[in-house]
């Protein structure tokens, strides 16, 4: 699989602590995208779907994981064998984000096949005259949050804005979420 | 034929010779002003000088500091050497030249030591550094979310620290 980012423990994309993996490429280019580095499809961290599988299935206590991007479902394939095999070896819940619309989805023959293996799905385009950083865990109003049929998470989203700093070892910092201006510009600073 | 040369070890760090005369059982001294009432030599003893167990004709064979490295001075005939701490009486004097080796060999594996007490002071000294870089980063991260309205929960995560910042609208 073609990943941009992993963080093994992150809080604030979903119900819970989760194993968040950020995949790497989009054709959707959304302008004023918060991710534009992770559009390219070219490989930036390739990791064999198994190790990463090993990785989630040994990860201590995570309630779930998160798919993001970059666009999963244009890694269709290893997505869906990721997210079966999520679910057939482990308790963990699903959440997905994708940039493309239900409809979209059904065209391209993934909606149903995501409405099984997933407990929450963020969906349609980020749209930046829609921004809305209190959103909780999507950053544009239009996009909407789907809980299928039979899902295991029922967590509502709430109106809330949610940025996540880790301090590395050597003082660098990782900044996840939805940050303001404001919040971006302190970072800088420091 | 060829020459095989070799000089003694430059004894250029105090503390590591210090070290290296005891573990030869030289029973190193550092003369100091009141010692000097009570030590002679016949071509003098400075402060700061390192007496050893040993003696020859011109009394306790001794370190100076000369040149940025430390020299035992000594009699150069030993003929009249003996080794006057009670507890080696019983050893057959060695000559300088010999002494002068087991005291290289020593020192090298005090000076080894030397470095890697150097080594873990410098290490710690790095690794205080960097959480001392640490801590401020995360105080800082801390106030300014703060300031920007934030709650703010703390979680240690191995090595690293995550820091989850929520602003309910």
């Amino acid at each position: 699989m073609n990943v941009a980012h992993i963080e093994p423990q992150s809080h604030i994309y979903g119900p819970g602590k989760r194993f968040v993996i950020w995949l790497q490429g989009c054709s959707l280019a959304c302008p004023g995208c918060w991710n534009e580095e992770m559009w390219s499809f070219k490989p930036k961290t390739l990791i064999h779907r198994d190790e990463l599988l090993a990785r989630i299935l040994t990860t201590d206590d995570i309630q779930g994981i998160t798919l993001l991007g970059g666009e999963p479902p244009q890694q269709a394939d290893n997505v869906r064998w990721l997210l079966n095999r999520v679910k057939q070896e482990s308790e963990l819940s699903t959440f997905l984000y994708t940039g493309y619309e239900p409809q979209e989805l059904h065209t391209i023959g993934l909606w149903d096949e995501l409405n099984t293996l997933c407990d929450m799905i963020a969906v349609g385009r980020y749209k930046k005259d829609e921004r809305n950083t209190n959103r909780q865990w999507v950053g544009s109003e239009n996009q909407a949050l789907i809980y299928p049929e039979g899902s295991g998470e029922n967590m509502p989203q709430s109106d809330q804005n949610e940025v996540e700093i880790i301090i590395h070892s050597d003082g660098a910092l990782t900044v996840l979420g939805f940050p303001d201006t404001e919040m971006v510009d302190l970072i800088k600073e420091i | 034929m060829s020459a095989v040369i070799k000089t003694t070890t430059p004894f250029t760090i105090q503390e590591v010779l210090l070290e290296a005369l005891e573990g030869v059982g030289a029973e190193p001294e550092t003369v100091t002003t009141e010692s000097l009432k009570v030590q002679s030599h016949r071509g003098g003893l400075k402060v700061g000088d390192i007496l050893t167990n040993r003696t020859d004709y011109n009394g306790p064979q001794h370190f100076r500091y000369e040149g940025g490295r430390w020299i035992l001075r000594h009699d150069s005939g030993e003929f009249n050497g003996t080794v006057t701490a009670v507890g080696a009486a019983s050893r057959k004097y060695r000559s300088v030249a010999q002494f002068l080796a087991s005291v290289s060999e020593e020192y090298g594996a005090a000076y080894q030591r030397h470095l890697d007490k150097l080594a873990e002071e410098e290490r710690t000294r790095v690794e205080e550094a960097r959480k001392a870089r640490v801590e401020a980063t995360r105080k800082q991260v801390i106030t300014n979310a703060k300031a920007q309205g934030y709650s703010v929960k703390e979680v240690r995560n191995g090595n690293k620290i995550q820091v989850v910042l929520t602003r309910t609208v």
